[in-house]
């Protein structure tokens, strides 16, 4: 019990540097790039020329004439508050734009998710079943093209098919859940058959293992021995995979949700950086940075938890 | 093998396994005709390599699925190496207890040992077991404090605890066969008695029938009341003692070369299988003659149940 304990605060407070890291990173985004803020807060459309009065005082205005420690200190000072600075191009508050999108963003990404194990995991144990019929050689060939398809080539091809040819589905806006399908299947399908092909493989390893080979020889079905024997036994590198996955996705896809036209957090970065909107960048990068150390930490804590050698402290 | 009349017999008929390699095939196996009585312990040695185990997997339906076989065994009307698989787990796996080789990754880590027991006894169609009867079993082969070992992992307990634990997987369904694959492999004196003890009372309780592979010639004379000794896929002798009742050169060489008989070692020399147009041991054998090297011996008969391949004793 000690040993779990002490396991788990180690691991909490291991967060804390990475935390750091991460806003000195976010922080240091924004001071180093090239061009003026104030300039750029002044001048938008590239229409309008300010004065190098204006600028000056934009620039006092912003408090971007200060020393970068001090800059730095104010700025970690007031995002600890949940004040991440307003969008130059915008004027919304960074928070309040981070509220807009991140649902956008978690209703893609919760249920892509969720495709991806699910199907992943049935379709890999599937082949695992009965790997010489027909039907489930064609399935491993169909895991090597998604593979080897990348996202977006398949989410113009599913506008093609799904929107265009069958009319069936929408192919951009979110005014209803129909609007995320054809994303979330764009999303779902590569990773889908990177997680089927690690299932499947991996299940095949470890039937050759000697306990499978044993329990066979006990008389235990075949099935049983992949769903009972195998089966647990590599789940835990595949809830790996899963959570990286669903770390990345929550950062956004930038490439999905700009051909669908959804307003998510990669829409929101692209936004970002085509008007060079510093506070709006670094919310974007604090927010999946820490996103992705908050995922990776619960994954850690969940695979220790699930993982009986770990856990024989108990006792 | 025509007078084989009680079907509970192993009775292995003109059997050839070869392995199909990428440049030619290697026979593991060949022409090996023995019958296994119900009722009667039998021990296989030989050295590694002499295809003991494949002989085994064999028996119990279990050769990978790219073994080319030739040949037929026939236990209960069964041929066991023509029936599919999953006729031969429904109908003869129950019958057939498995000790296998090394207890430490023979377990499924991650399943409590109670439940493993379960999923054997479900599959003999046979239900769960309950604690006091695997207690009952875990008790006599040694063990204490069955309770926290049936709700333990595999990585919780050692290796001679694990060792007995699939002793008593293997005899928890009462099966009519135990195979065992080297059970005192690796194991000092004490452990070693332990196994021979338990094989001995498991003998005299309940399942008569055990084919045990092993080096352990010891071993042999304390249990088994028949031992088949191979060489290079082939059987040399069968004989009802290695000690007291071995004729064949190669058997002679192996009790020679026990320790307690000053450790002569068999003169070194590359092992064929498959070749036949010479006696397989001859290049190793002191009483080689010239027939030796230009014919193949058959196996003959000395007396009812004591065959050897050897000119000497044609």
């Amino acid at each position: 019990m000690n040993m779990k304990m002490n396991f788990i605060v180690k691991r909490v407070l291991s967060v804390i540097p990475v935390l750091f890291g991460i806003s000195i990173i976010t922080f240091s985004i924004a001071f180093l790039a090239p061009g003026d803020p104030a300039e750029m807060t002044l001048d938008q459309n590239g229409i309008y020329f300010p004065t190098q009065e204006q600028i000056e005082q934009m620039r006092v205005t912003m408090g971007v004439n200060a020393s970068w420690h001090s800059q730095y200190f104010s700025w970690i000072k007031k995002a600890l508050y949940g004040d991440l600075g307003h969008s130059y191009h915008n004027k919304n508050s960074v928070l309040s734009e981070l509220r807009m999108r991140v649902p956008v963003t978690l209703q893609l990404a919760v249920p892509a998710l969720l495709l991806t194990g699910l199907g992943g995991i049935i379709l890999g144990t599937l082949c695992a079943l009965d790997p010489k019929t027909l039907p489930i050689r064609i399935l491993s060939h169909l895991f090597d093209i998604f593979l080897a398809t990348p996202r977006f080539l398949l989410a113009l091809l599913l506008i093609f098919v799904m929107g265009e040819i069958l009319r069936l589905l929408p192919t951009s806006g979110v005014t209803d859940y129909k609007g995320y399908l054809l994303p979330t299947m764009a999303l779902s399908i590569t990773t889908i058959a990177v997680v089927g092909r690690l299932v499947k493989n991996k299940l095949a390893e470890e039937i050759r293992k000697p306990y499978c080979f044993i329990a066979l020889a006990h008389g235990i079905q075949h099935r049983q021995i992949v769903f009972l024997y195998a089966l647990p036994n590599i789940i835990l590198p595949i809830i790996a995979i899963l959570g990286n996955f669903f770390g990345e996705i929550l950062g956004g896809s930038i490439i999905i949700e700009n051909i669908f036209a959804l307003p998510g957090l990669g829409s929101m970065a692209i936004e970002a950086i085509r008007f060079r909107d510093y506070p709006l960048l670094q919310g974007y990068v604090l927010f999946t940075g820490c996103t992705y150390v908050l995922i990776s930490l619960v994954l850690d804590l969940l695979l220790y938890l699930l993982n009986p050698k770990i856990r024989f402290e108990e006792y | 093998m025509k007078d084989i009349q009680i079907t509970s017999d192993f009775c292995v008929d003109h059997l050839c396994v070869a392995f199909p390699n990428s440049m030619k095939s290697a026979n593991v196996l060949s022409d090996i005709n023995v019958v296994f009585r119900h009722g009667i312990a039998a021990a296989v040695i030989g050295e590694s390599g002499c295809g003991k185990s494949v002989l085994v997997l064999a028996l119990l339906g279990l050769l990978p699925k790219y073994a080319s076989v030739h040949g037929h065994i026939f236990y209960n009307s069964f041929d066991v190496l023509s029936v599919p698989f999953a006729i031969i787990q429904s109908n003869l796996s129950k019958h057939w207890g498995i000790i296998p080789q090394s207890p430490s990754d023979a377990l499924n880590p991650i399943r409590k040992i109670k439940k493993q027991f379960d999923d054997i006894g479900k599959n003999a169609s046979r239900g769960n077991f309950s604690v006091e009867e695997l207690c009952d079993s875990l008790t006599s082969l040694g063990l204490s404090d069955i309770e926290r070992i049936l709700q333990s992992y595999p990585h919780e307990l050692s290796g001679g605890m694990l060792q007995r634990i699939l002793f008593a997987m293997a005899v928890c369904c009462e099966p009519e066969w135990v195979f065992a694959d080297e059970p005192t492999k690796g194991l000092d004196e004490q452990s070693r008695q332990q196994v021979s003890h338990n094989l001995l009372h498991l003998k005299t309780k309940k399942t008569q029938s055990m084919i045990l592979i092993t080096h352990d010639l010891p071993l042999t004379e304390e249990i088994c009341e028949v031992v088949v000794v191979m060489y290079a896929g082939e059987i040399m002798e069968i004989t009802n003692s290695v000690y007291t009742n071995g004729l064949h050169p190669y058997t002679r060489a192996l009790i020679a070369a026990l320790p307690i008989n000053g450790f002569n070692p068999i003169p070194d020399g590359p092992v064929k299988n498959g070749s036949s147009r010479q006696c397989r041991f001859a290049p190793h054998c002191a009483y080689a003659s010239k027939q030796c090297k230009h014919s193949h011996p058959n196996l003959y008969s000395v007396d009812d149940m004591h065959k050897v391949r050897c000119f000497l004793y044609a």
